[in-house]
């Protein structure tokens, strides 16, 4: 039998990028096939062009062996190709079944089957594993849940392939483990699935094959009993990559940062802890743990109820981001999309907003000098763009990380906050982000990251602090080397160390 | 005018501008020889320029991702206070400006700090600067027989044989233009209306520069209805109304989107100089002002969806 998807020299020009360089790929029946590489190395370019998103200029696009052409996403979903995207697209004010069901709802003349709808949805809820009624709002379910609604949408629409793009970027480690059951259970049924992901781990234990695309190009597509992790990383950078965590030894210097009995009504309570200069203090916990929270208190986004955060000897004062900044506090978001950048707005304006005062004499900005200090850092860290007033948005995920980076850096700050450094991000850029974060703390920059990678957190610190249900739970000094194990089972609240 | 070309061109709403440049043409090359005239293109830019003030500083209101429903009756308001004070041009300036900052103050207060709707604030605040205006000058169409010599000057007066609103108008134009395009304020602007989350965590008083562009609306609005009285030396109380909805009409037509993050004060100019020539044009080709309306809806729709279009282009 032929294969479901059989794309042949696929080409694909965006305006001064090839996206897609005579790309060929095979997708078969029931098959578990991850498509791995950097950003912006046109995965989702591929991906765009078998659901319609994107037309191609050149190729052929062959479905269940016939030549198609889809103009767009919705004569994709009549073929049966559905795509789970990262962003989610949930109608949060409408019920689950709605939601499953939206654009394509049973009906009965011109008005909506409610007995079938329910019935229907109930039907894919089993089938999920999803202990959920559909009547319960979208909205008020986790993150993963919705994230399998998505996938119960597709099966709605009689999916034979689901493309799934980072789809455990943000769930806990539970909701990973049930997703990838499903996905098992997805193939069982003869759907394939085309699995995009940065975690090799997942890549390596889900798929039956691997394709790597670097630069526009299909580099090789393997078995994936035929490749390692290492090979995998290889092929995807185009070099091989050493020790990913390159720590230097640092002295640790004066108190940058001490919190005192930190606490906020429902989000954390009594959190005390102080970061040293030249030290990089992970944060380790749960998505929802309240890592993030408190990171937003310290640095005056959100109110606290009681507590204290002392800077440089200095108290701050709650709620004023702007005050926060001038006492030398940088913080990169969580979410770089919805609070760390203006993505309509160029890389010179994201960049230089927070230094903006430096840049001006008496409010008028020095253009050439800030044209300069931006061209800089583009270099200094190695963001791919054409030139600094390219629009943020039309930058690749690891390149909006780095402009955010940029833009606390230039700034200088005594202490930086970095919420999931590296989340959706390849490989290549978390390692370029690791060293940066290295040498900055050699320069004597106090650091925290927080992080729900244990890898990362453990490779980086040189002090972490485990977070469980809004309550520090341990803190360790990595000099003393405590096992993956001990960091774990204080991250789960299991008991106090 | 390449570099001016080039900049629109940036802002990908150069299709607009295009649109109108050769609807211009058509409206010239219908009314023949009779556009061309010094003397008719004076007259146009002077009946734009109480508009036009208003209109550039609008744009930042816009840029910042709100809108202004209320600058209809602050005008008037405005211009019945230069009125009553027209014996002496300190006393009308003074007070026309103060009350424009006050109404376009209050406006900032409701939406920067009460974060209230803009669209619902501002309709609000129009139904009361109504109510104020109306009760200010009981009704009445409001004149003085002996007006200030300077404040004539700056409503039928010339420079260098260019009419004063005119000279007002530009200057306006290039305070406004500079302001958004060169200063760390401007910058600041564009970072609310494009995205006030990342803005707060960039340490920017969101609310403060909503309370400025407001403000500075309402400064604009005092002038312009100094000159709007000076123009005539009388005033009704209700001249103002409609006007808001030009003045919105020329923002958006400028290329400046509604939901914020991007605009530009020379597109704005070019949106004014439109409106402008449509009510002109249009008057000298023998159609009324009816055609006017239709004609100024149809483009503004498809500046809107010139607007959609090309704000489609962002990858997500």
């Amino acid at each position: 039998m032929r294969p479901l998807i059989e794309l042949q020299n696929i080409t694909k020009q965006f305006p001064g990028v090839l996206a897609l360089d005579k790309v060929s790929f095979t997708l078969e029946r029931g098959e578990i096939h991850a498509l791995c590489g950097e950003n912006g190395a046109g995965k989702s370019t591929l991906i765009k062009v078998m659901t319609g998103a994107h037309e191609m200029d050149k190729g052929e696009y062959i479905f269940d062996g016939d030549s198609v052409h889809f103009k767009s996403t919705h004569e994709g979903i009549n073929r049966g190709v559905s795509c789970v995207y990262q962003e989610l697209s949930i109608v949060p004010e409408q019920d689950v079944a709605k939601n499953l069901f939206i654009g394509n709802l049973p009906m009965k003349g011109s008005i909506i089957d409610y007995k079938k709808l329910y019935s229907e949805s109930k039907k894919i809820l089993n089938e999920l594993g999803m202990d959920v009624s559909p009547k319960s709002l979208a909205g008020d379910l986790s993150v993963g849940q919705q994230q399998m609604i998505e996938i119960g949408r597709a099966l709605t629409r009689n999916a034979r392939c689901i493309i799934m793009d980072e789809p455990t970027s943000s769930l806990s480690e539970s909701e990973t483990d049930t997703l990838l059951k499903i996905i098992f259970m997805l193939k069982k049924k003869d759907i394939a699935i085309v699995y995009i992901s940065h975690k090799l781990d997942e890549v390596m234990h889900l798929s039956d094959r691997i394709t790597v695309i670097r630069d526009g190009q299909n580099i090789v597509t393997v078995n994936k009993n035929e490749i390692t992790e290492e090979e995998l990383i290889a092929n995807m950078i185009g070099r091989n990559l050493e020790n990913m965590y390159n720590k230097k030894e640092v002295t640790p210097g004066k108190s940058v940062l001490e919190v005192n009995n930190l606490s906020s009504k429902d989000l954390f309570n009594n959190i005390s802890f102080s970061v040293r200069a030249g030290e990089i203090v992970g944060f380790f916990g749960l998505v929802g743990a309240g890592r993030s929270e408190i990171m937003r208190a310290i640095f005056g986004a959100d109110k606290y109820n009681s507590g204290e955060v002392i800077m440089n000897s200095n108290k701050l004062r709650k709620g004023s981001p702007s005050k926060s900044i001038k006492a030398g506090i940088g913080f990169c978001t969580e979410d770089r999309k919805k609070e760390g950048l203006m993505l309509q707005l160029s890389i010179l304006m994201n960049m230089t907003i927070v230094k903006l005062k430096e840049l001006t004499f008496l409010g008028v900005i020095k253009k050439s000098k800030q044209q300069e200090i931006t061209n800089h850092y583009i270099d200094s860290i190695r963001i791919k763009t054409p030139s600094a007033n390219q629009k943020t948005g039309n930058l690749s995920g690891g390149n909006q990380q780095k402009v955010v980076l940029a833009k606390w850096l230039m700034m200088n700050p005594d202490l930086l906050i970095i919420d999931e450094p590296t989340r959706g991000i390849d490989i290549g850029a978390k390692a370029e982000i690791y060293t940066l974060l290295g040498e900055l703390a050699k320069q004597g920059m106090a650091i925290i990251v927080v992080s729900s990678e244990i890898e990362e957190v453990m490779g980086l610190s040189d002090k972490v602090i485990t977070i469980h249900e809004g309550d520090k739970t341990a803190e360790f000094n990595m000099k003393d080397d405590p096992s993956r194990e001990q960091i774990l089972t204080a991250a789960l609240g299991a008991e106090n160390i | 005018m390449s570099n001016l070309k080039k900049q629109l061109k940036g802002k990908e709403n150069f299709g607009v501008v295009a649109m109108m440049v050769v609807f211009i043409a058509i409206v010239v090359a219908l009314s023949g020889s009779s556009f061309f005239t010094t003397k008719n293109i004076a007259n146009l830019l002077r009946s734009v320029s109480v508009m036009g003030i208003m209109s550039c500083a609008v744009t930042l209101i816009m840029v910042t991702g709100n809108i202004d429903l209320s600058l209809g009756w602050m005008i008037g308001f405005c211009a019945v206070i230069t009125g009553q004070h027209s014996g002496n041009f300190g006393e009308a300036i003074f007070w026309a400006i103060l009350a424009g900052i006050g109404c376009g103050a209050f406006n900032g207060f409701l939406v920067g700090i009460l974060k209230l709707n803009a669209f619902i604030a501002t309709l609000g605040t129009m139904y009361a600067f109504k109510g104020i205006t109306t009760l200010y000058s009981d009704g009445r169409f409001v004149t003085k027989l002996a007006p200030s010599e300077v404040l004539k000057f700056v409503g039928q007066g010339e420079i260098g044989g260019i009419p004063t609103p005119i000279i007002i108008f530009a200057l306006f134009a290039i305070i406004f233009w500079f302001l958004l395009k060169k200063t760390e304020f401007g910058t600041k602007v564009y970072a609310v209306g494009a995205n006030q989350r990342s803005a707060h965590f960039s340490g920017i008083r969101a609310w403060l520069i909503v309370l400025v562009v407001y403000t500075l609306a309402g400064l604009a609005t005092g002038v312009a209805g100094t000159v709007l009285y000076a123009k005539v030396m009388s005033v009704q109380p209700y001249s103002g109304v409609g006007l808001e909805f030009d003045v919105l009409t020329a923002v958006v037509l400028g290329g400046t989107s509604v939901t914020g993050g991007k605009g530009n004060v020379l597109g704005t100019i070019l949106g004014v100089i439109f409106v402008g020539i449509l009510s002109n044009g249009f008057t000298l080709i023998g159609l009324g002002s009816n055609a006017t309306y239709i004609t100024q809806g149809i483009v503004l729709l498809i500046a809107m969806w010139a607007d959609v279009k090309s704000s489609g282009g962002v990858r997500s």
